[in-house]
C-alpha cells in the first residue's frame, strides 16, 4: 500500500540522516514510507543497535536469518520497530557462512537471547556472550546430532526420506511435488 | 495516518467495578434452553461451496498435472486410465488437507468440488481404501444428499482393473495402466503426452540442494 | 534404605541422569499434556507451592514450517503458513499475502481490502472469545467458557460460508481472497451475529469481567512494567497494559484502519488484570469495527488483482526482494518476513509471532514467586499461543 510516496517520505529521511550522522559507518535507505533499512558490518552491529535504541527504536521484533548460499554469506536481519518514529527498521549485517560469528546483543534488548537461539539452532550462528545458546532449543537430540538445519545445504529431502521412508512412490518426479 | 492521531480509550472506560451480586445474574440461564446441536438426532445445514469431496469431470481433464503441482500436501497423483488420452488426478484424503487450490488452478474447470465432507471409517482396510480414489463425474457424487462419500466398495483386480461400487449400487469399473507424469509402458506413447513432459522442465527455482 | 548416590547410580547404568536436589526445592514438570499450556512444557523449581525457578521448553509442536515453505509454491504456502496460529489462522495468511503484494507491487483492489479487514476483525473476534474461553476455564468459571465456545461457533458458521472452511480458512491469498462474499445475505447474518455477541457481553461482563474473584484472582500476578516490557519484546494487549499505545493498527496501518474509529485502550498496572481488561475492551472495540465496516459497505469491483499470473499458480513467479509485514494480532504484533530470489518458491519465510517473546523469557521471569495455582493463570493473561514460538 501507499505506493505514491515511494522514496520519499520526508520524515524517514530526517531519521536515517538523524541515525547517520551517529553511525557514519552504516548506510542507510528509505525503502517507502514506514519501512526503513540499513546495512551495518557485522563488527559494528552492537554500536549500531545501541545508537538505534536510544534514538527511539524500541523493540526488536525479530532476528532473521537468511543463507545466501552462491554469496556464502548469511544475513542477519534485525527486525526494529519505533513506537516513537512509527517505524520500522531492517538492520541487514553479512557474517561469512563457514565462520558465523557475531556478538550478541542481549544487553540492548534482552529479548534477542530467545530470537538468537533460534538462528543458533537452524542456522548454525554463533553468537558471542549469549549463555543460553547451548541449552535445548526446538529440535530433539537426534535430530541436532544428524545436523538439522534450515541451511541451503541441508539435504531435507534425503533427511524426510531417511526418517519417515515415505516418499519413495513419487520417486520419479520428485522436482515437481512438494515433501 | 500519524501516530498522533492514535484514540486512546479513558481509563475509567476500560476498568470495571468488581461485585458479588452481578455473577448471580447468570441463573438466569438456568431456564434458557441450550445451544448444543444433539448430532446424529439433529442435521446441521452446511454452508454452500463448502470445501468438500473432489469431483472431476472425465470428459474435460486434460491431465496437465496443474493440481499434481499446486497441493500442498502430495495428495495428488496422476493416473493413466485405459481408453483415456491423459492422465488422471488420483487423490489420496489420507493427505489431502482440502485447500481445494487444485481446484482453483484446473485450466478447464474439470476439477470440481462437492459439499461432501463426512470423512469417517471404522478403520478397517476395504474402508481406508475408498477414500484414494480416482474422483467420479459431479452428478454421480451430488446424487447423494447426507454428506458422505459416494462410494461404498472398491473392488480391484489382477489386471489393473478397478471396479467403484457406489451406495445406491451402481458401478463404475475402468483400467488402471499406471501411476506417474511419464506413460506407462501399457500405453502407447503419445506426441501430446510428450509435450506435457515438456512443459514441467523449465524450473530454475527448483534447484535447492 | 536406598541412598540418594545409590539412585543416582542406579538411573546412570539405565542410561539416565538425575541431578541431586537442592535442599527444600523440587522439580515439577508442567506440561505439555497440561491443559493450560497448550502443548509447550515448563520445568518450574518449586519450593512449597511458590516458582523459584521457571525454564521454558519449547519444541513439542515443531513442524519445520520455515523450511518447509521453502518446497512449496508461493500460493501453496498460506494452505501451511496458517496452521502456525490455530485461533486465528487469517493473521498469518494475511501478513504472507501482504508482504508477497509488497514484493509483487500489487495495489490490492478496494473490494479485497474491505474484505480482508473483515475477515482479520471477524479473526480477531473468534481469537478473543476463544481466548475467554480459555482464561474463564483457568479460573474456573466453566459456565463464561462454554458461552465463549458457542459464541464463537456463529463465527465459525460466518467463516464457513464466506471461505468454504470453518477453522482452517485458506482464503486470503497474494492478490486479494479467493472468493467474493457470499452476498447480502451473508452481510445481514454478519450485523446480526454483531449484535448478538455485543447483547451477550454483558453477561461475560457480569460473569468474568465485573467477578469479584476475578478480581481477587488477577490482581497483582504476573506484574511487569514498561521498560521490561519493551526490553522484552512485548507486544499487542500485554504491551498495552503496561501503557505503551502501541497497537500495529494506528503505528503501522495497514488495509482500510486508517479509515476506520476505534479506541486503543491502556492500562498503568501491567499485571495480570490489566491485560485481561484491556483485551476486553478491544474485544468490544472489534466488535464496533466490524459495524463501521458493516456500515460502510463492501465497495464495489474485483475481488482479486487481475494478473496473468494468477492463472497458473505454479509458476506464480515473485520478483527478487524482501519485504516485511505485521498486523495487530490479538496476542500481539504479528509479522512475516518473506525473501525472493526471482524463483516460483519462496527463497525464505520467517514468521513472527509474538509468543516467541512473550513465551519464554517472559514467563520465566514472571513466573518467579508466583504460585502454583497461579501459573496457568499467568500464562493465559499472556495469551501465550506455543505454535507461534515453534513453528
Amino acid at each position: 500500500m501507499a505506493e505514491e510516496v515511494k522514496a520519499s517520505w520526508s520524515k524517514g529521511e530526517e531519521i536515517v540522516r538523524m541515525l547517520l550522522e551517529k553511525a557514519p559507518y552504516a548506510e542507510g535507505t528509505v525503502r517507502r514510507e514506514r519501512r526503513l533499512e540499513f546495512k551495518v558490518p557485522a563488527d559494528r552491529i552492537v554500536d549500531f543497535l545501541r545508537t538505534a535504541k536510544a534514538n527511539g527504536f524500541e523493540l526488536l521484533l525479530q532476528i532473521t536469518a537468511v543463507d545466501w548460499l552462491k554469496e556464502g554469506e548469511i544475513e542477519l536481519v534485525y527486525q526494529l520497530f519505533s513506537i516513537s518514529h512509527g517505524t520500522h527498521a531492517m538492520v541487514k549485517t553479512r557474517l561469512p557462512r563457514d565462520e558465523a560469528r557475531i556478538s550478541t546483543v542481549m544487553d540492548i534488548y534482552p529479548v534477542a537471547e530467545t530470537y538468537e537461539r533460534d538462528a543458533h539452532e537452524f542456522f548454525k550462528v554463533t553468537f558471542e556472550g549469549n549463555p543460553k545458546l547451548e541449552m535445548p532449543w526446538i529440535l530433539e537430540d537426534e535430530d541436532r546430532e544428524v545436523g538439522v538445519s534450515h541451511r541451503k545445504d541441508f539435504d531435507m529431502l534425503g533427511y524426510v526420506k531417511r526418517k519417515y521412508k515415505l516418499l519413495d512412490r513419487f520417486d520419479e518426479d520428485k522436482e515437481n511435488y512438494v515433501i | 495516518m500519524k501516530m498522533e492521531s492514535v484514540k486512546i480509550a479513558p481509563e475509567e472506560k476500560v476498568r470495571k467495578k468488581p461485585s458479588f451480586l452481578k455473577p448471580w445474574m447468570s441463573l438466569k440461564y438456568l431456564f434458557k434452553k441450550p445451544v448444543t446441536i444433539k448430532i446424529p438426532y439433529e442435521e446441521t445445514q452446511i454452508a454452500e461451496k463448502y470445501r468438500g469431496f473432489h469431483t472431476l469431470n472425465w470428459k474435460t481433464c486434460i491431465g496437465c498435472n496443474m493440481c499434481g503441482q499446486i497441493c500442498p500436501a502430495r495428495a495428488i497423483e496422476m493416473t493413466w486410465i485405459e481408453g483415456e488420452k491423459r492422465p488422471h488426478p488420483k487423490i489420496d484424503y489420507g493427505r489431502c488437507t482440502f485447500c481445494q487450490f487444485c481446484v482453483d488452478v484446473c485450466p478447464t474447470n474439470a476439477l470440481g468440488h462437492v459439499e461432501h465432507y463426512i470423512l469417517t471409517t471404522e478403520w478397517k482396510d476395504e474402508e481406508l481404501e475408498l477414500f484414494d480414489w480416482v474422483p467420479l463425474p459431479e452428478e454421480m457424487v451430488r446424487k447423494f444428499s447426507d454428506y458422505r462419500h459416494p462410494l461404498a466398495k472398491i473392488e480391484k483386480y489382477e489386471d489393473g482393473r478397478v471396479k467403484y461400487v457406489l451406495r445406491d449400487g451402481s458401478e463404475f469399473e475402468f483400467k488402471i495402466l499406471g501411476y506417474g507424469l511419464k506413460p506407462p509402458a501399457a500405453a502407447k506413447p503419445k506426441p501430446a503426452a510428450k509435450s506435457a513432459e515438456k512443459k514441467e522442465e523449465p524450473n530454475p527455482g527448483e534447484k535447492k540442494e | 534404605m536406598v541412598t540418594q548416590e545409590e539412585l543416582i547410580r542406579e538411573a546412570r547404568e539405565n542410561g539416565m541422569e538425575l541431578l541431586p536436589l537442592e535442599k527444600d526445592t523440587y522439580e515439577l514438570f508442567f506440561g505439555p499434556q497440561h491443559m493450560a499450556t497448550e502443548n509447550y512444557s515448563l520445568i518450574l523449581k518449586m519450593d512449597g507451592h511458590r516458582v523459584v525457578k521457571a525454564i521454558a521448553n519449547p519444541g513439542f509442536l515443531h513442524r519445520g514450517f520455515e523450511k518447509l515453505a521453502e518446497y512449496r509454491p508461493w500460493h501453496t504456502n498460506i494452505a501451511l503458513l496458517l496452521r502456525i496460529c490455530v485461533p486465528e489462522p487469517d493473521v498469518p495468511e494475511a501478513i504472507y499475502s501482504m508482504a508477497v503484494d509488497e514484493l509483487m507491487g500489487w495495489e490490492v483492489p478496494e473490494r479485497a481490502q474491505w474484505i480482508r479487514t473483515t475477515v482479520l476483525e471477524m479473526a480477531r473476534v473468534s481469537a478473543y472469545l476463544f481466548w475467554m474461553m480459555g482464561l474463564s476455564f483457568k479460573l474456573g468459571v466453566y459456565t463464561a467458557g462454554q458461552w465463549a465456545a458457542a459464541y464463537r461457533e456463529r463465527f465459525m458458521a460466518l467463516f464457513e460460508e464466506l471461505t468454504g472452511a470453518r477453522v482452517y480458512h485458506i482464503y486470503t491469498i497474494p492478490g486479494g481472497v479467493r472468493r467474493d462474499i457470499p452476498g447480502d445475505k451473508w452481510l445481514r447474518q454478519l450485523r446480526d451475529t454483531v449484535e448478538y455477541i455485543k447483547d451477550k457481553l454483558k453477561d461475560f461482563d457480569n460473569l468474568v469481567f465485573e467477578n469479584y474473584i476475578t478480581y481477587r484472582r488477577l490482581e497483582g500476578i504476573g506484574v511487569m512494567d514498561k521498560k521490561f516490557a519493551l526490553n522484552e519484546g512485548v507486544t499487542g494487549p500485554n504491551l498495552r497494559a503496561t501503557g505503551v499505545p502501541y497497537d500495529v493498527r494506528r503505528a503501522d496501518p495497514y488495509l482500510l484502519y486508517p479509515e476506520l474509529d476505534f479506541e486503543v485502550p491502556v492500562l498503568k498496572e501491567g499485571d495480570a488484570l490489566a491485560r485481561a481488561l484491556v483485551r476486553r475492551f478491544e474485544f468490544e472495540q472489534d466488535l464496533y469495527i466490524l459495524e463501521q465496516l458493516l456500515d460502510m459497505g463492501p465497495p464495489s469491483g474485483p475481488y482479486k488483482v487481475d494478473h496473468p499470473s494468477l492463472k497458473a499458480l505454479p509458476r506464480f513467479r515473485v520478483p527478487a526482494g524482501d519485504a516485511f509485514a505485521h498486523v495487530e494480532a490479538t496476542k500481539g504484533d504479528f509479522g512475516a518476513y518473506v525473501v525472493s530470489d526471482g524463483g516460483n518458491k519462496p527463497y525464505r519465510v520467517q514468521i513472527r509471532g509474538p509468543s516467541i517473546a512473550h513465551g519464554i523469557r517472559v514467563i520465566e521471569q514472571l513466573l518467579v514467586g508466583a504460585r502454583l495455582a497461579d501459573v496457568p493463570v499467568i500464562l493465559m493473561s499472556l495469551d501465550n499461543c506455543p505454535p507461534d514460538i515453534d513453528r
